[in-house]
This record gives structure tokens, sequence and C-alpha cells, in this order.
């Protein structure tokens, strides 16, 4: 089983959203990392088959995705970055819903309803409508939609928004042991949430892949630029101002600084292990947001 | 003969070498996840693996029915709404049939909420990931719309006829119904088709702005109302429809394909 990417690209109008894509994907898990307007969010529509490519294509095992249609997406499980749900519908006729879009006949669909509503944690509220769930809930109904037709390849566009730390520690091992022998593909806002289950990650700029590999592989691309330097608390706002600022604590008068840097900030800079998010700031710090 | 028939048989025939030869052994436990892994393996390196994992999945009735379950009592409930408004009308209806295609849009208006309900809540891009491609969605929306509109026609054109004291022959009747409900309908699909159509909101003052037409052409044109244009009307019927049929096709070939409909995610 293999979804390969071939120089896909999409344009809308004069801007490149995706440029020139390409990835080989086999069973395991995916992270996507990329700071606002990167591009994710449309590779991911165009992994499902859901957009259509301005030039390149998807293939799974050599057969063009958007021409396999419905085949390709009985085998796709999709969590959308801001889907909506029908309001007046329980968590359980939500889910059976779904389950008739996806082609599951009924007996089955009711089975895997109550399966995927204990499996999140929601078997308690199946029966609630889901315009009285907080945000929490409703993202782990989206994480049970997408998982309702057991799909080989399943893309997740920040599934871990909205639910709590906890929540977040039982989503990844969910995923994680779910990836074996399926493709999962994740993009999400915290960096951990893919530190501690990718595979492979994808770091993604401008529409292209700039950097990819094991986490350690990319973590070594930041090694050398990560420095800690304790300074006075009144020079504290000059260096936020000049330097990337990756973390700060406060130890007596002093402020530990932790410094996203490619060169030596200061003679009294110590150099420090680099983890995924030093390596993140090394490239998206200086843009406003991240996801 | 029976199974236990045939044991016995065999046995008798056969004796120690029935025992050791023909009877299943029971599956070594040592052995039993080496062959769950070569099984595995083999199915994986297949390359018609998904069509081979493929799990049973529902046909376009089936799924026709489903949607009838979720759905259908909101289609049917407007449509009744509908009806039940046009007959609050039908003193009106049954001095002047000209009122007829004026209320026509109207049906059409009472299928946009479930036609275009997952843009609404914002659904159509979890929806467009699933088996079921938005023209089958669509498609399986306007079946149940078409199924409650022509009970609601046949109900009213009866009622317009058996009331009614206007010497308008059945079949003109059928036309002043039918034509606007096509021109209309044919607007809409074409408008979603086109995503011009965004969400039910953007469509009400267009179907409005048809039943306001059909309401003017009494005044604005008068001889289009006489017996003998009823040719005039056999050719809109003609033209309309075949716009109406032209969308009907490119969702049903849309569907065929698997592909989106009207959606960009």
């Amino acid at each position: 089983m293999e979804l390969s990417l071939d120089r896909l690209t999409k344009h809308y109008g004069s801007k490149i959203a995706v440029d020139h894509v390409s990835a080989d994907l086999k069973p395991g898990v995916y992270g996507l990392l990329g700071a606002n307007g990167a591009g994710k969010t449309t590779l991911m529509r165009m992994l499902c088959a859901i957009l259509e490519s301005t030039s390149g294509e998807v293939l799974f095992d050599g057969e063009e995705v958007t021409a396999m249609g419905a085949a390709y997406r009985d085998l796709l499980g999709y969590l959308p970055q801001d889907f909506g749900y029908y309001p007046n519908y329980t968590a359980e006729e939500f889910l059976r819903y779904i389950a008739a879009l996806k082609g599951l006949p009924r007996e089955k669909a009711r089975k895997k309803t109550r399966a995927l509503l204990e499996m999140t944690g929601l078997s308690h509220a199946a029966r609630k409508k889901l315009k009285t769930f907080s945000g929490g809930m409703k993202q782990r109904v989206g994480i049970a939609q997408a998982l309702l037709n057991d799909p080989k390849i399943l893309i997740l566009d920040e599934p871990t928004a909205g639910l709590d730390p906890k929540e977040r520690v039982r989503f990844r091992n969910l995923i994680a042991d779910y990836a074996e022998n399926r493709i999962v593909i994740l993009s999400t806002h915290i960096v951990s949430d893919i530190e501690a289950i990718a595979d492979k990650v994808f770091l993604m700029k401008k529409g292209k892949f700039i950097l990819e590999g094991t986490v350690p592989e990319l973590i070594l691309h930041a090694q050398n630029k990560i420095w800690e330097l304790s300074v006075p608390q009144k020079e504290f706002r000059r260096w936020q101002d000049t330097v990337t600022v990756a973390n700060l604590r406060h130890e007596g008068s002093q402020v530990i600084l932790r410094i996203v840097s490619d060169t030596k900030p200061a003679e009294a800079a110590v150099p420090c292990r680099a983890t995924l998010e030093d390596l993140y700031l090394y490239y998206f710090g200086k843009e406003n947001s991240y996801d | 003969m029976r199974q236990s028939e045939l044991e016995t048989y065999l046995k008798q025939t056969f004796g120690q070498a029935f025992r050791d030869e023909i009877q299943p052994k029971a599956p070594r436990p040592e052995k039993l996840e080496e062959t769950i892994d070569i099984c595995k393996n083999i199915l994986l390196t297949q390359k018609d693996y998904p069509e081979n994992m493929r799990e049973e999945r529902t046909g376009f009735w089936q799924y026709l029915s489903d949607v009838f379950r979720f759905e259908g009592l909101r289609v049917f409930g407007l449509q009744a709404a509908v009806l039940f408004f046009v007959c609050l009308n039908l003193s009106l209806l049954a001095k002047d049939p000209a009122a007829l295609p004026v209320f026509m849009p109207l049906f059409v208006l009472a299928a946009v909420p479930a036609l275009l309900r997952g843009q609404y809540y914002n659904m159509s891009e979890m929806e467009a990931a699933t088996r079921a491609s938005g023209a089958q969605i669509i498609l399986a929306k306007l079946v149940l719309a078409g199924a409650a509109d022509l009970v609601c026609f046949t109900l009213l054109l009866w009622l317009e006829r058996t009331l009614g004291s206007h010497a308008v022959e059945t079949r003109q009747l059928i036309l002043y119904a039918i034509v606007p409900y096509l021109t209309c309908m044919a607007l809409l699909l074409r408008n979603i088709r086109l995503q011009k159509c965004r969400n039910a909101l953007s469509c009400f003052p267009q179907i409005l702005g048809f039943s306001f037409f059909w309401g003017i052409m009494p005044k604005a044109l008068p001889g289009l109302y006489r017996t003998s244009a009823a040719g005039a009307w056999f050719i809109a019927f003609i033209v309309f429809g075949s716009f109406f049929l032209r969308e009907i096709f490119y969702i049903v070939d849309m569907r065929k394909r698997g592909k989106m409909y009207g959606i960009i995610a």
C-alpha cells in the first residue's frame, strides 16, 4: 500500500498554494508542520480527492485517486480543520448519518457507532444533541466519524484542537496503535503531538516541503542553533526584540532564555539540545503564528 | 446423506486412515501466529489489496433509503407546508388558473434547505470525502423532493380541476404547474453546479423573483393564458425541460464518475 504525491501543485489565480510537492507514503504516521498559509490544508484536500490539483497527481498503488473516485474515498477517513455539524443530530445519529454516506450497512453502522463512541469516551453523551457538546466533545465526534469505515488512509487536519491534555494523550495512543498497516497523515498546532507519534515529518513552507525526515533527523538541522542564556530581568525585553526566544523562565533576578540563533548570541550563551519545536521556530520564528 | 452419516461411513470404511488423513487436525498453537503473518503478507503484497479487503458497502437504493431516514421528514414536511399554503389560496386558484404558476417556485424553494444543508452547516467538506459523492448526495435528495412534489402537484391539480370554475383544459393546467417548476429547478441546479448558490439564503431571492415574474405575467401577457396559447406553453415545457434534464444528466454522470457536484472544499 503506497500513496504517492507526484509534483502536486495547486494555484489559486496567481497565488501558488502547493508547489510541486512529491512524496511516497507507506503505512505509518506522517506529520505535517507549517505556518498558517503554508498550504497544508490545500494539500490535505487534494490528498482526499475533494480538490483538483492544477498539475501533478496523487496516486494510490499507482492509480490516480480522482479516477478511482468512490473506491478511493472508501479507503479514506478525513477530519477537516473547521468542520461543521448538524446541531439537532445526537452524536449517535450524526455518526450513523456519516456511516450511511460511507456506505456502511445499517447493522454494521450501529455496531461501529457504538464502538467508536465508547472508544472516544462519548458513550454517556450518545443521545445528546451535538449543539450541547463542548469543543473537545465535538472534536472527538469528528475523530470518530473519520474512523467509521476503518480507513486505510487517515487524514487529520488539526485533530487535537480543543482536546484537553488527557484526551490528547489518549488520541495519540489511539493513532499510534491505529497506524499499523495504515497511512495516517496529520497536521497539528501542537508540535509535541507530532514529535510523539510521527514516523516521518514534513516541514512545509510556501507550498513546498522544505525539510522531511524522522524527528531525530530533523532535529539535527537545529543542532548548534539552540542556546541558553541567563540575562538580568531589565535586559530581557531587549533580547526578546533582537533574537528568537523559544522559551524563558525566571530564576531569582535572572531570566533564562532559550534562544534560536545560527550564531552564538552572547559570550555567556551555552549550546543546548534541540527539540522539534526549536526546529519549527528556527524556520518559522519570524512568522506571526504557526499551525 | 447427512454429515454425521457420512463421517460414520468414512470411519467404518477407512478406519485409522480416516482419523489420520481425512479428519481435520486441530491447529497447532505455536504455528498460529506464523500462519496469520503469512496470510497478512500475502494480502498486503497483492496489487488489488484494497479490493480484497473492502467490506460490504450499500448501493444507491439502500443509500436513498438512508437519506430518506435522515432527510425525508424535513423534505416532505416542507413540501407539505407549501402545499398547505397553496391550498389556503385555492379560492384564488379556482377563479384564476393563471395564479397557479406563481406558487410553483415555492415548491422548489421548499427543496433548497435539504439540497444546501451541508453547505449551510459547513459539512460539505466532510461529506465530500465519504464514499457518496457530492453528486450522489444531491441526486438522492432530488429524488426525495421530486417524489414529494409529484404527490403535491397531483393533489393540487385534482383540487384545481374539482373546485375550479374555469374552462382551462387539464393538460394546460399541468403545463402551468410544470413549466415554472422546471424553469426554477433548472436554474437552481445550474447555480449549485457553478457554485453561484453557496447557501440557501442566496438562492431564495432568485426563486422568489421567479414567483414574482409569474405573478406579473398575466398582466403583462394576458394572451399567454388563453387556450390558444397552449402551443407556447408546450414549447416552453420542451425548452426548460431540456435544461432541467441536462442538469440531471450532469448529476448522474458525476455520480457515476464519483465526482463532486458544485462543491469546492
